[in-house]
């Protein structure tokens, strides 16, 4: 019976430390370059807002005080919530290609580096809608470059994923990077541009001697869809993160837009993937600053 | 040490709880719907899966279902609108969770069908409306693997498929769910290979940031789709439809529509499916 109980409580041991161990860690947000952070508060500037506040509420008229006592948080300090695209969190399922990526940086011998989401990741295709393979081959064929675009991945992911072996055991002599796309339904844009900023300041750390590459994200989706201003706004943002040294910003959205703002749909059928000849309009507009970078 | 009958007995019979109660969410384990009208819906979809051409197979829950059932005409006709000439067929069936759809696929509706196109849309009733607190990350794990598992299964039965996952739609019924939804999104989305799966998440076209439904969207469950929310669902797809179909033809092929068989008989009253907890499902 005693073995039997031992068994048992071992189990819920189990089963508990099982539990925390799935859970998502609490991670710090990441540094942001200062020429594009949204201004926050210290803790003591909120502080002080919040003795003041209280010290005005407790020497307020008496229709002021019965307003806040009828509608609680009404008159409030108000603090720009913690933003979520630049705490590192790579989501579960992305692991075993990040695990694919970590192989793949071990092996090392890498000359350029391809860091985002889908439309970054499909430069690997080569059959479907998306397949950019036979424009890498042909574009960047002569050049070691390691793909680490996973699709669906945001910036927190990349912070993610650049902190955790991505960043290290090489050095590229450039990194082309474009992430932001899949945080537009979650973040604003001065928040997705943190989240970039934060990205290329931790490629910075990881690879002291790259140039980095930096480029607006695409347009998406049809020119009245709020989404494209987003991009717009993003991108004006994080144009302030160019220093024409280490880091050189390309906007290159443009190129897939016909007169009327529409995206053509054999340059993305999906207004969101470039096709075969989305990827030649890249390639075509990047392969002299890439080489530039890498003299 | 030598155990009494009785001991060896409960304690087998705690320890088997134990485990019951520890793998309770199974997702990626295919199971029968044991309701009779289910029964007789399944019976009818695998009779459809055999008649006429199927180009589009349509997959999901209830939200899927009136999209192309007889007894949602209006929604029907919404269908037919967008769709007709490229062979579309509905193969939903409501108040299904992931392990309903898994079980249905492995027994027969999609057998000798070969659709050019798959578009799956599960997962809210696994969510449910109220997700007791600290199992979040189990429970979308277990909605991850029910999702690959229905991926399987499809590759499995229609190797040629292009499949369209949708991102699962937000709900109002609760709106503390909407994080878990999120969460779960975000995992299908790495799915996509940009080839034969695609991931569509059409969320920031049905509600705000906040994901409350734009008017219009949603009925009054904060749940099922309303017409509005049909045709953006409707606009997100005809694109692929093109680039994977081409334009549709003037004639289609596809088997009639099917409905709710307790809905069929005259006279008898609609069969609301309740969970447990006695929330609406999809």
């Amino acid at each position: 019976m005693r073995a039997f109980c031992c068994s048992i409580s071992f189990f819920l041991l189990f089963i508990t430390t099982a539990d925390s161990v799935f859970s998502q860690s609490k991670e710090e947000p990441a540094p942001v370059p200062a020429s594009i952070a949204i201004p926050r508060p210290t803790p003591e500037e909120v502080r002080l807002a919040e003795r003041s506040l209280a010290a005005f509420l407790e020497n307020a008229a008496p229709e002021v005080k019965e307003l806040n006592r009828k509608y609680p948080g009404l008159i409030a300090v108000r603090v720009p919530p913690p933003n979520s695209a630049v705490i590192p969190n790579l989501a579960p399922y992305f692991q075993k290609k990040h695990e694919t990526n970590l192989e793949v940086a071990r092996k090392g011998d890498i000359d350029v580096l391809f860091m985002g989401d889908s439309i970054t990741d499909f430069w690997r295709n080569t059959e479907g809608a998306f397949a950019g393979k036979p424009v890498l081959d042909k574009y960047f064929g002569n050049l070691k470059v390691a793909n680490f675009g996973i699709a669906g991945d945001t910036t927190e992911g990349v912070l993610y994923r650049l902190r955790n072996g991505e960043g290290r055991g090489f050095s590229p002599k450039a990194v082309m990077l474009m992430i932001g796309t899949n945080n537009t339904a979650r973040n604003s844009a001065a928040e997705i541009a943190e989240g970039v900023g934060a990205v290329v300041l931790e490629l910075q750390k990881c690879f002291p001697k790259a140039k980095i590459l930096l480029l607006g994200i695409f347009p998406r989706s049809t020119p009245n869809d709020p989404v494209r201003s987003k991009i717009a706004e993003i991108n004006s943002i994080i144009s302030k993160l160019h220093d024409g040294d280490r880091i050189h910003y390309l906007d290159i959205g443009a190129k897939f837009l016909d007169a009327q703002g529409n995206i053509p749909r054999e340059i993305m059928t999906d207004a969101l993937h470039p096709s075969t000849k989305g990827y030649e309009i890249w390639a075509e507009a990047v392969k002299e600053p890439l080489e530039k970078l890498m003299r | 040490m030598a155990w009494g009958r009785r001991t060896t007995a409960t304690g087998i019979s705690v320890l088997l709880l134990l485990l019951h109660v520890a793998g309770a969410a199974q997702a990626d384990r295919p199971a029968p719907r044991t309701d009779p009208n289910s029964r007789i819906a399944h019976a009818q979809l695998l009779e459809k899966a055999g008649k006429g051409r199927i180009d589009v197979y349509f997959e999901g829950d209830s939200i899927t279902r009136r999209w192309g059932a007889t007894d949602y005409p209006d929604l029907l006709a919404n269908w037919n609108k967008n769709f007709f000439g490229w062979n579309a067929a509905n193969f939903g069936w409501g108040a299904d969770r992931i392990e309903n759809i898994l079980w249905r696929l492995h027994n027969g509706e999609l057998d000798g069908v070969h659709p050019e196109v798959i578009v799956l849309q599960a997962g809210t009733n696994n969510i449910g409306n109220r997700v007791p607190e600290g199992q979040e990350d189990a429970l979308i794990a277990d909605i991850t693997s029910g999702f690959e598992a229905l991926i399987r299964v499809m590759r499995e039965k229609a190797p040629g498929a292009t499949i369209i996952l949708m991102g699962i739609f937000p709900r109002n019924d609760n709106m503390a769910v909407l994080p878990i939804i999120r969460r779960i999104n975000r995992n299908l989305s790495g799915m996509t290979d940009g080839n034969k799966l695609r991931f569509l998440d059409i969320n920031s076209r049905l509600a705000d940031e906040n994901g409350r439904f734009f008017a219009g969207m949603a009925n009054p469950d904060g749940l099922h789709l309303a017409p509005a929310g049909y045709q953006v669902w409707a606009d997100a797809l005809k694109p692929l439809f093109h680039e994977l179909l081409g334009p549709p033809a003037s004639e289609d092929h596809a088997p009639p529509p099917t409905g709710d068989p307790s809905k069929d008989v005259r006279g008898s009253r609609p069969h609301h499916t309740r969970t447990p907890a006695g929330t609406e499902s999809a």
